[in-house]
């Protein structure tokens, strides 16, 4: 697998990504970009918009303030994977 | 014969009620369906925010966070959640009743209430307690903003040093036939069981501090969120099982009067019977 998994919770709704080659979420300093072995971070998020793209499609979500987890860095035993935590999300079609 | 038709007129009342309880009792069991679907789908959030926290929290120092801050309880903030309806048995008579003791425990002058729901929003403001919030009419639309705006205004009662400590008193759900009163610390949050001491090498976004800062609300209102649903699985299934009593109930009942109205029918028939033997014998005479 080329890509990481990313996990969109809301207390609401989740949803779950395998294979994601880029995830465009918007920081309170500015939109940033999360790629495969991105350092382990942990973001304050604001409203925006987050853009998916995994190896067969792309998918936009229009969120809520938030929080994203990253734990993608190899040089970590940790599982690798992405949360986001957020109070609302809608897919934007 | 006006017995007869009281009988009947009994009858089919009972027969209508009946009716009505055991469509009650679909529609609480359905209800019930619904809030533990709900429940399900909120329990990732919860889970991975308290394990976020969790990590973050021992490297910040506790009196920086107003919402974990331990300070001498003067004043206590009470959230009491009961339904807006009744017909579901004890299940808003046991919540005052532990309600009512913790006040008289905790002195009534030192206790400030939070009441969801009508039942309690009504008790405790006619018997002049300290109500400081009161929310009811939400739980048909209830969504997760309303958990949002319920827990701020606790959540600024405690920043604001108007309370020291938030507990919430409520009905959790166990099984469809039992559910279990308990009572609940919510303010100031206390994870130091939880606390996850591996340490990772993590970047922070503005940083440690801001982030739990703002997790911790999330967490709170996702806990408000998780215990409004299950009151309100409570309560549907505690409605549901009333309503199965009633219904049981109301069969005993039927088949009762079915018995007095066949006696009071053949007491008739013989009467009427012995009437017209008795006329016959008189034309013979």
């Amino acid at each position: 697998m080329n890509g990481y998994t990313l996990e969109i919770i809301t207390p609401l709704k989740s949803y779950k990504f395998s294979d994601v080659v880029h995830t465009l979420c918007p920081g309170e300093s500015g939109y940033f970009g999360i790629l495969k072995n991105h350092t382990n971070s942990i973001i304050n998020l604001k409203e925006g918009v987050i853009s998916v793209k995994t190896a067969k499609e792309k998918i936009d979500f229009s969120c809520s303030s938030g929080i994203v987890d990253i734990n993608s860095d190899p040089a970590d035993d940790i599982e690798d994977r992405v949360v986001v935590l957020l109070e609302d999300i809608q897919e934007v079609k | 014969m006006a017995n007869l038709k009281n009988l009947s007129e009994r009858i089919k009342s009972v027969t209508s009620i009946q009716q009505v309880t055991k469509a009650m009792k679909m529609v609480a069991a359905a209800k019930v369906k619904k809030a533990q679907e709900k429940m399900e789908i909120s329990r990732p959030y919860s889970h991975n925010t308290q394990e976020l926290i969790c990590r973050i929290l021992p490297q910040v120092s506790p009196l920086d966070i107003t919402l974990v801050e331990k300070r001498e309880v003067k004043n206590f903030g009470l959230i009491v959640i009961t339904s807006d309806r009744g017909f579901a048995g004890s299940f808003n008579s046991s919540v005052i009743r532990l309600a009512e003791k913790e006040i008289s425990r905790l002195g009534k002058d030192n206790v400030k209430l939070f009441c969801l729901g009508k039942k309690s929003s009504e008790y405790f403001s006619k018997r002049k307690y300290n109500v400081k919030e009161k929310y009811f009419d939400f739980w048909r639309d209830m969504s997760f903003q309303t958990a949002s705006e319920i827990s701020q205004s606790f959540i600024n009662a405690f920043e604001a040093q108007e309370v020291d400590e938030v507990h919430v008193i409520y009905n959790r759900f166990k099984t469809l036939s039992s559910q279990e009163l308990v009572i609940e610390k919510v303010l100031p949050v206390d994870f130091t069981s939880n606390y996850n001491v591996k340490n990772y090498n993590y970047d922070y976004e503005p940083g440690q501090k801001q982030i739990v800062s703002k997790l911790i609300p999330k967490h709170i209102k996702v806990q408000m969120w998780q215990q409004l649903l299950e009151s309100y699985s409570s309560e549907e299934a505690a409605r549901m099982i009333a309503m199965d009593n009633a219904t049981e109930n109301a069969k005993e009942i039927i088949k009762d009067l079915k018995l007095e109205f066949n006696k009071a029918r053949q007491a008739a028939i013989t009467t009427e019977m012995l009437e017209i033997v008795g006329g016959a014998e008189a034309l013979v005479d």
